[in-house]
């Protein structure tokens, strides 16, 4: 068995592109929140979302021309592309086999399946464009990675929704465990859609301008959007080509709630945390801060924060969500947030919870890092990740030894 | 035996090689509004960058020269000796600033200079040396790669420069001139200073060998004012001019173009333009003269070797691209025959490569087509 | 890393049994069923290898189904045969052991792009209905599996298009490998609609087909009864669109090696599409080809479960065929390839 290692960070987020200014974006407490421009939001009672307004796949980009890839993929690509550069990858690698691929999403293409429904709505199905249709399907989000860094090992896309990118880490740590690859860039992409903006103000889950995680009065997420990418490698393969390290993935844990399709399920969750734990060998104890899934919804914070401390105990360490400053980025969601773990690990600092105003009586035992990063030792850390369809995803990072 | 430059490989503003050379030729220049740093904190707002988002942008574009000029080159770094050397300003010193600004000092040492750049690109590289030696480091590398290659050291020398701005340079600039201009105008009249371009620059210099190559590399001359710091010193760029003609052995009246340093300062193209007006007093007509940074920026490490792949491009072609950004020559310039608006047709055979460089430093390069 | 697949549960144009699977792409001509009577759309064809008589309510009840996709009732309906099939009843002693990995290509598109729709022809962007908003994400199918069977161990989603049943297969075999589960249903389901319908004939990728295929996946234990119906010895991947690369073949090659099969030994190779010498630089010419697409058209990413439904019906009726490894293979558009080897 190997150990698994985080050599590169590519994050292409609303708070920063690439590891420098996500860095400052974290440490500074930055947000993404804004008024919505990639789609006509103005017949929403709501229309703010965490977008990447900045994004400039063009300028990203090395080898996919832009035009023959839908805005998810692209995500994918630039910010695989900002990994690998981190990490100092030579791409190609002499054996590119042994290096591939893992992606998660939520709703992959999302902005090329809303282009086609209004090539439906204007002219019938025949009046849908047969490009747009070719670059619809999901795997296309990991393909446009592999295809960017010139990579021939295993190219997939988990499309497990919000946990998406822990399922990513957690397969590529897999795969690296195993001895099957020596490199894999994993992570997840999303892109801010009418449709999800629709579904979750309807679901009475979307806020109107400031994401509050643990909040007494939080209201609900805002969706977002980006591309997260982390390259990992076999602590060999790392140690021999000199790389810097930034932190050891330790291990992951997935389950399902089994129980409802979009209510979180508190037990479940509780039952993930601790396959996690166990399946990288930590103690509760162990674990100095918790990258929580904290969407900012009354539910998912009261479940999350019950389920913390069914297994914490009084001992829970200080939690922090990041979605406070990116937005919901859905399949991409666990990936900043196992980018910013492993940035604490590294750099030493807790992620803020910003729009932080009221302690919630209900979740007393929440230290939430509230609105300002705070200098701190991080020696083990855990990443949450949950989503509809009840699937659980955690992973596990710890400072090298 | 005499050095050949086998291939170039160019990135700038304008994009690779071929297409500078067609932006040179048709007079463009491509300075632009700067985006990755904040104008009004360093005090310019624009320079001749490449337009692109991603991090190490030195390491890139070199790497891609690398590859490009290897595959032009037909070299195989596995299977011939081949060293590698490169010439920077500013290494990767942007990165460093990234990373402080966003309150980190994790940034591995190794990753400041171009050892990955060069060897990710041409595996089995024997040696990778990165020489610091400001704006004329490019050329200091090409003098050393000619030693290497006439003494046997090796069976070829990628020779590299490569530089993008740092917020550190950029301020600097900054604060030196009172008004910061908005695109760099050598030896006019009413110039109003220097401005940063992003560039990389890779020739592969091999002894010359039966199937030509592109251009012979007669000579570089050395020389180090060991006076000011930053102004430049006539005596001492003089030196180099004649330490290059003399290995080169090469008479100025022998010399059809000079490819000048022409940043655009006040006191650069003032000193330039009396060393090159005293040394070709004697010939008639004297050289043509032109220069590029009015087209690209100053590329600094790479502005070097830059000038000298145009200058490759001269011989073979004899098209000489036009001084962009000029339109009064200054007093002391009027009488050099400097190519003005157009590019214009002559019979080039032996350039004149000049480039200086912050602390003194001096390397004048003496090029001859191969007809 | 291997699995025992023990159950199945398969629905497909050809009926609910890999037997007339088996059938039905022996003959190769595509299995019409009359499909004009299910959209009020207009469709590009009269005929389709579609379903016929998928009646939800009388296959899964009527609490809870009335909001379900297609795709969705149709991946609950194979887990559910490959669960009784195997002979697994999930209980509180198993139920956090097992789990669902199944393959897709961009989740059920009719419900998301009704969904979408909805945001552009309602007076107000927001009057959609959020009980169909679960059915636009992607993993809707696993996730309604889990809740109906009970079923709380790994459970994933994969997209691939027409490999991602091979891939869900390779995760599957990994997650059994690492220890994390002792059983999976692992499978592909595409969906008939309008929107597959016309988006397979603007690509000239039709017709466009239907089917759901599900297996009972197993870790090989001692304590395992009865007798699988067939192993699943690897699962290789990889990324090759350059055309000079050695794609599929090499794919091949390193599942085989993987196997510890021999190219010689290898009596059948299946897949969406195959011509006759496909792959004869590997394995020999003799090796039947099956194909699967010519009979239930594009199935997507339930095109490699059927693939393996096909060889399941060969091994069931052939004791002659026992024991001998063959092949899945695919290939996508975009340079994708993927091969399985499996033995009856």
């Amino acid at each position: 068995m190997h150990r698994v290692v985080v050599t590169g960070l590519g994050p292409v987020s609303g708070i920063g592109i690439g590891v420098h200014e996500f860095t400052d974006g974290l440490r500074s407490g930055r947000s993404a929140a804004a008024p919505i421009t990639s789609f006509d939001a103005s017949g929403f009672p709501h229309h703010w979302a965490g977008e990447v307004p900045a994004f400039r796949p063009e300028a990203l980009l090395r080898r996919l021309r832009v035009a023959d890839w839908g805005r998810s993929a692209l995500f994918a690509a630039a910010a695989a592309r900002l990994a690998a550069l981190d990490a100092g990858l030579s791409l190609p690698t002499t054996d590119p086999g042994r290096v591939g691929a893992v992606i998660g999403t939520t709703s992959g293409e999302s902005t090329v399946v809303e282009q086609l429904t209004a090539e439906l709505v204007a002219g019938g199905y025949p009046a849908m464009s047969a490009e747009a249709l070719r670059q619809a399907p999901a795997e296309r989000l990991s393909y446009a990675v592999s295809a960017e860094l010139g990579l021939a090992g295993e190219s997939v896309t988990l499309t497990t929704a919000c946990s998406a990118s822990n399922y990513a880490i957690g397969y590529a740590y897999d795969l690296l465990c195993w001895g099957e690859a020596d490199v894999m860039v994993a992570g997840g992409a999303d892109s801010v859609c009418r449709w999800a903006h629709a579904g979750f103000y309807r679901l009475g889950a979307l806020t109107e301008r400031a994401c509050r995680p643990f909040d007494r009065d939080r209201s609900g997420i805002l969706t977002g959007e980006g591309g997260a990418a982390l390259v990992l490698e076999t602590l060999e393969h790392a140690q021999e080509r000199g790389a810097r390290i930034y932190a050891e993935v330790l291990g992951y844990g997935v389950n399902c709630d089994a129980h409802h399709m979009v209510a979180p399920n508190e037990d479940s969750v509780a039952a993930c945390m601790r396959l996690a734990q166990e399946n990288a060998g930590v103690k509760p104890e162990d674990i100095d801060y918790i990258s929580t899934h904290g969407t900012g919804t009354p539910a998912n914070d009261l479940c999350e924060a019950r389920a913390i401390r069914a297994v914490f105990g009084d001992r829970v360490p200080p939690v922090s969500s990041i979605k406070s400053m990116l937005g919901h980025t859905m399949g991409a969601a666990s990936g900043f947030g196992a980018i910013a773990t492993t940035l604490g690990i590294r750099h030493g600092f807790l992620p803020p919870t910003i729009n932080w105003a009221n302690p919630d009586p209900e979740l007393s035992w929440i230290d939430p890092v509230p609105n300002t990063a705070r200098p701190a030792t991080v020696r083990v850390a855990q990443n949450n990740g949950f989503a509809f369809g009840g699937n659980n995803a955690i992973t596990i990072f710890g400072a090298i030894r | 035996m005499s050095a050949t430059i086998t291939a170039t490989a160019l990135r700038t503003c304008f994009g690779d090689g071929p297409a500078t050379v067609a932006a040179l030729l048709r007079g463009a220049c491509g300075a632009a509004g700067l985006r990755r740093s904040d104008p009004a904190r360093v005090g310019v707002d624009h320079g001749y960058p490449i337009d692109d988002d991603l991090p190490f942008g030195p390491s890139r574009w070199l790497t891609d020269c690398v590859a490009e000029a290897l595959a032009a080159a037909g070299l195989d770094a596995r299977r011939q000796r081949v060293v590698s050397l490169v010439g920077t300003g500013l290494r990767e010193t942007a990165e460093v600033e990234r990373a402080a600004l966003a309150g980190s000092v994790d940034f591995p040492a190794e990753r400041l200079h171009f050892a990955d750049a060069v060897a990710g690109a041409a595996p089995g590289v024997q040696r990778v040396v990165t020489l610091a030696n400001a704006c004329s480091a490019g050329g200091s590398a090409l003098a050393l790669a000619q030693d290497l290659v006439e003494t046997g050291e090796a069976d070829a020398v990628l020779v590299g420069g490569t530089d993008g701005s740092s917020a550190s340079m950029l301020a600097m600039i900054g604060r030196v001139a009172g008004h910061p201009t908005s695109r760099v105008r050598p030896f006019d009249a009413d110039r109003t200073g220097v401005l940063l371009g992003d560039g990389a620059a890779v020739l592969v210099i091999e002894p010359e060998r039966p199937d030509g190559g592109l251009a012979r590399l007669l000579a570089t001359g050395l020389s180090c004012d060991a006076g000011h710091e930053t102004a430049p010193d006539p005596a001492g760029i003089l030196r180099a001019v004649h330490d290059a003609h003399r290995r080169a052995d090469r008479r100025p009246d022998q010399v059809d173009l000079v490819l000048a340093h022409g940043t655009g300062t006040t006191l650069n193209d003032e000193t330039e333009a009396r060393v090159i007006a005293q040394v070709f007093a004697d010939c008639e007509p004297g050289p043509l003269v032109t220069a590029l940074k009015g087209a690209v920026g100053h590329t600094s490490g790479g502005s070097a070797l830059l000038s000298v792949a145009v200058a490759v491009e001269v011989l073979r072609t004899g098209r000489v691209p036009p001084v962009v950004g000029l339109t009064r020559p200054a007093p002391e310039a009027a009488g050099l025959r400097l190519v003005r608006d157009a590019a214009v047709r002559a019979d080039v055979r032996v350039a004149q490569v000049d480039a200086f460089g912050f602390g003194g430093l001096n390397a004048v390069t003496l090029l001859e087509a191969l007809r | 890393m291997t699995g025992l697949v023990t159950g199945w549960g398969v629905l497909s144009a050809a009926g609910d049994s890999v037997t007339e699977l088996l059938a039905a792409v022996r003959v190769g001509a595509v299995v019409g069923v009359d499909v004009r009577d299910r959209f009020d759309e207009p469709l590009p064809t009269a005929q389709a290898p579609a379903i016929a008589d998928f009646d939800v309510r009388r296959l899964l009840g009527r609490k809870g189904t009335s909001f379900l996709d297609r795709a969705t009732a149709l991946a609950m309906v194979a887990c559910g045969r490959a669960l009784a099939d195997g002979g697994l009843t999930p209980d509180d002693d198993n139920r956090h052991r097992v789990g669902v990995v199944l393959g897709t290509t961009t989740g059920s598109l009719k419900s998301t792009m009704d969904f979408s729709r909805e945001t552009l022809v309602q007076d107000k962007p927001y009057l959609v209905n959020p009980v169909l908003f679960p059915n636009t994400v992607m993993n809707c199918a696993s996730g309604q599996a889990a809740i109906r069977y009970g079923l709380r161990g790994v459970n994933a989603t994969v997209a691939g298009g027409p490999l991602a049943f091979l891939y869900a297969l390779r995760y599957a075999l990994n997650a059994l490998r690492r220890g994390y589960v002792d059983a999976l249903l692992v499978g592909g389901v595409e969906e008939y609609t309008p929107n597959t319908a016309w988006a397979a004939e603007l690509t000239g990728a039709g017709p466009a087909g239907e089917a759901a295929a599900v297996y009972l996946l197993r870790r090989p234990a001692p304590g395992l009864t009865g007798t699988p119906r067939a192993q699943v010895l690897a699962v290789a991947t990889g990324f090759q669109p350059e055309p000079s690369a050695d794609g599929l073949a090499g794919c091949v090659r390193r599942a085989l090696a993987t196997a510890k099969v021999r190219p010689a030994d290898v009596w059948a190779i299946a897949s969406g599409e195959l011509d006759t010498d496909s792959l004869s630089e590997v394995v020999p010419a003799a090796a039947q080809r099956m194909s699967v697409r010519p009979a239930l058209g594009d199935c997507q990413s339930a095109t490699g479960a059927l693939a393996l439904g096909v060889l399941l019906g060969h091994y069931a009726e052939d004791p002659a065929a026992r024991g001998r490894p063959a092949l899945i293979v695919g290939r996508s558009r975009d340079g994708a390839v993927a091969a399985a080897v499996v033995r009856g």
